[in-house]
């Protein structure tokens, strides 16, 4: 008898357990390009980096001419995502980037990348005129509006255009990282309201505007998933890849360095205000200093087939760097009228510049020196632009 | 309506002991034909959807960690041979379990600080349910021999302590939709979530079971609950499938 009622519980547990196996496998949603290459990428290409993170501008850096402008990029994508046109495909890229549309294996998502190879000489003079204007990390085929309403997730990005007319997107800033968590708290309506925003009123035409603004987060800083309290308005050379853990070391600055003349300076015209709230309880106070004050650095480093970067918490201690420039402490104070800045390239690390090895250089201007401890002013405003490098003659 | 029959069958007894009750209106209710026991019990089971959905790729593991429940309840046996009896009773019990799991596009919600994402998560998923319950059960009780009884019927809960929560880790994390912004989360980084607010404050189900008497006082016992609504309020989204409460408890009563 006894036996009979173990059986019947034993069949109840089974049958629970039973439905509750592991069904098969949907097809996948991902419709992403996690790698982009060409043949001969290391010949051909500046910046051979195949990673694409979200942006959906992928552009490759030609290293010289070629007689015609076909190439076959080859992708790696999501698992089961399709693209067209397929990997491989010879494209004419003379005139301009080429649409690509990836589509998931489930065929319900799709997303468009647009691709291009661009040829330029090393940009030395940065105007800030350009920028676009992105919703999350994809952009928005839209002129920007100052008075108009937008979705808290849209901002702008600078960029250059080079000498054909086609997007360089070699600027970068905290923005997309900043539309994902405070933006959506702060209920922003406007890229202007961004750390880093453009400024219509600038030494000449535009300028970027770089302000330290609270994020509304709780900082403690000690969850898994690290909000910083404030963010520094920055603009620098390189992209951006959000670390949640590491906040600070979400940006990856330096571009390549495609000259062979050695850096002399680093110039350019500001305006500065610094805030004097440090949150409510002294929270984002600066370590060692009185007021805060802004910054501007450029380093040269030498290119690496890994991590070809320096991150946000690099701290002047990478083994990479060559030259640094960095503004004087103390020199450059607040001021309302645009008042020229220059910093000369000193060496470190021991080493000196050579013509013949290939460099990256990361150009970076905060609103606040500590910005990258989370540290700053609150309100803190810094005002940029007409960049330049100055190189040594040939 | 499979709901509304099992309440049927569940409520039929008390309809026949009003019957009997009145019939044998001499003897006292609360003495004759009843019996009264404590029972301690703990509990193995989860928080699990029926079937599980297609987004589970993989149960890494599973804990049911210590969940005990303390119970007492009363019989009044209906029939003169105590074949059929009706029991109720008042428990406290805790349900919870720690799993780990591996998920692929599977919507939620991350919240950090009133900070809240949604979107699409590919990757594992540490989840830790600790809630407990006042729980009013209802069965009925059948003796099949002098040393087994079985009983089935409903159970009615209110919830007194909550927590339901977990993390997010080695996977990527896209904002919005399945093509979204993504957020990866790398070895040590996790991104955690906190579903506690959204635990459901009433919940009830079925539940079956067996007793076999040890001696005149001491009966084991083992049971399998199950809740017919979520454990997570029904208007909460960021989980596509609905959970629910199954769990087995095995445990032993003293018979007065």
């Amino acid at each position: 008898m006894k036996k009979n009622y173990l059986l019947f519980s034993l069949f109840l547990l089974i049958s629970v357990t039973l439905s509750s196996c592991i069904k098969d496998e949907a097809p996948s949603k991902q419709a992403y390009i996690l790698e982009a290459t060409i043949a001969d990428a290391e010949v051909l290409l500046l910046n051979h980096n195949k990673k694409v993170g979200d942006e959906d501008i992928i552009i490759f850096q030609l290293k010289q001419n070629k007689e015609d402008n076909i190439f076959a990029p080859e992708f790696v994508l999501s698992p089961g995502a399709t693209i067209q046109p397929e990997s491989g495909t010879s494209l004419d890229f003379t005139n301009g980037p080429q649409k690509y549309i990836v589509t998931s294996e489930d065929h319900a998502w799709t997303k468009t990348y647009y691709v291009n190879f661009i040829l330029s000489e090393f940009p030395t003079y940065f105007n800030l005129e350009d920028y676009l204007l992105y919703k999350g990390s994809a952009v928005l085929q839209e002129e920007y509006d100052v008075d108009e309403r937008y979705a808290s997730d849209v901002y702008i990005n600078f960029i250059s255009y080079t000498d054909k007319n086609e997007v360089n997107t070699l600027w970068s800033s905290g923005n997309q990282g900043f539309s994902i968590m405070p933006a959506g708290k702060l209920k922003l309506t406007n890229p202007s309201q961004y750390p880093t925003a453009v400024d219509f009123d600038g030494y000449k035409g535009k300028a970027a505007k770089l302000s330290t603004i609270l994020t509304g987060l709780d900082h403690k800083m000690t969850g898994f998933i690290k909000t910083p309290g404030i963010a520094a308005g920055n603009l620098f050379t390189g992209t951006f890849s959000l670390n949640m853990s590491v906040p600070a070391a979400s940006p990856k600055f330096g571009i390549p360095y495609n000259t062979n003349r050695k850096p002399i300076t680093l110039k350019g015209f500001y305006k500065y205000k610094a805030g004097d709230f440090y949150g409510a309880k002294n929270e984002f106070a600066l370590k060692d200093l009185d007021r805060d004050t802004w910054d501007a650095y450029a380093i040269l480093f030498e290119k690496t087939t890994d991590k070809n970067y320096l991150d946000g918490v690099h701290n002047f201690e990478s083994e990479k760097m060559v030259m640094v420039a960095r503004i004087e402490e103390g020199s450059y104070p607040e001021t309302e009228q645009w008042t020229p800045f220059e910093a000369n390239f000193k060496n470190v690390n021991d080493k000196t510049f050579d013509p013949s090895k290939e460099y990256m250089i990361a150009l970076v201007f905060t609103s606040s020196i500590q910005g990258a401890d989370f540290r700053g002013a609150i309100g803190s405003t810094l005002w940029i632009d007409e960049i330049e490098l100055v190189l040594e003659d040939n | 309506m499979k709901y509304i029959y099992i309440i049927l069958v569940a409520l039929m007894p008390l309809y026949v002991t009003a019957q009997v009750t009145e019939n044998t209106k001499e003897e006292n209710f609360f003495i004759h034909n009843m019996d009264y026991q404590v029972r301690a019990q703990f509990s193995i089971g989860g928080s699990s959807p029926l079937g599980l959905p297609r987004e589970i790729r993989k149960i890494d593991s599973y804990n049911p960690t210590l969940q005990l429940g303390l119970e007492a309840n009363a019989t009044k046996w209906l029939t003169v041979d105590q074949k059929w009896g009706v029991r109720i009773g008042l428990r406290f019990e805790g349900k919870g379990m720690k799993t780990k799991a591996e998920v692929k596009d599977y919507k939620t919600r991350i919240f950090y600080e009133g900070t809240e994402l949604n979107g699409y998560y590919d990757g594992k998923v540490r989840t830790n349910v600790r809630n407990t319950y006042i729980t009013f059960p209802i069965s009925a009780v059948y003796r099949i021999t002098p040393k087994w009884n079985i009983y089935g019927g409903v159970y009615l809960s209110g919830l007194i302590d909550k927590n339901f929560d977990g993390y997010v880790y080695d996977g990527t994390f896209r904002k919005d939709s399945p093509v979204g912004d993504r957020i990866n989360f790398k070895d040590e980084e996790r991104g955690e979530y906190d579903f506690s607010d959204e635990v459901r404050k009433f919940q009830w189900g079925a539940q079956i079971g067996g007793e076999w008497t040890l001696n005149k006082n001491f009966k084991l016992f083992s049971d399998l609950t199950y809740g017919f609504n979520g454990v997570l309020r029904s208007d909460f989204d960021a989980i596509s499938f609905s959970m629910h409460n199954i769990y087995l408890n095995l445990g032993f009563g003293y018979q007065f």
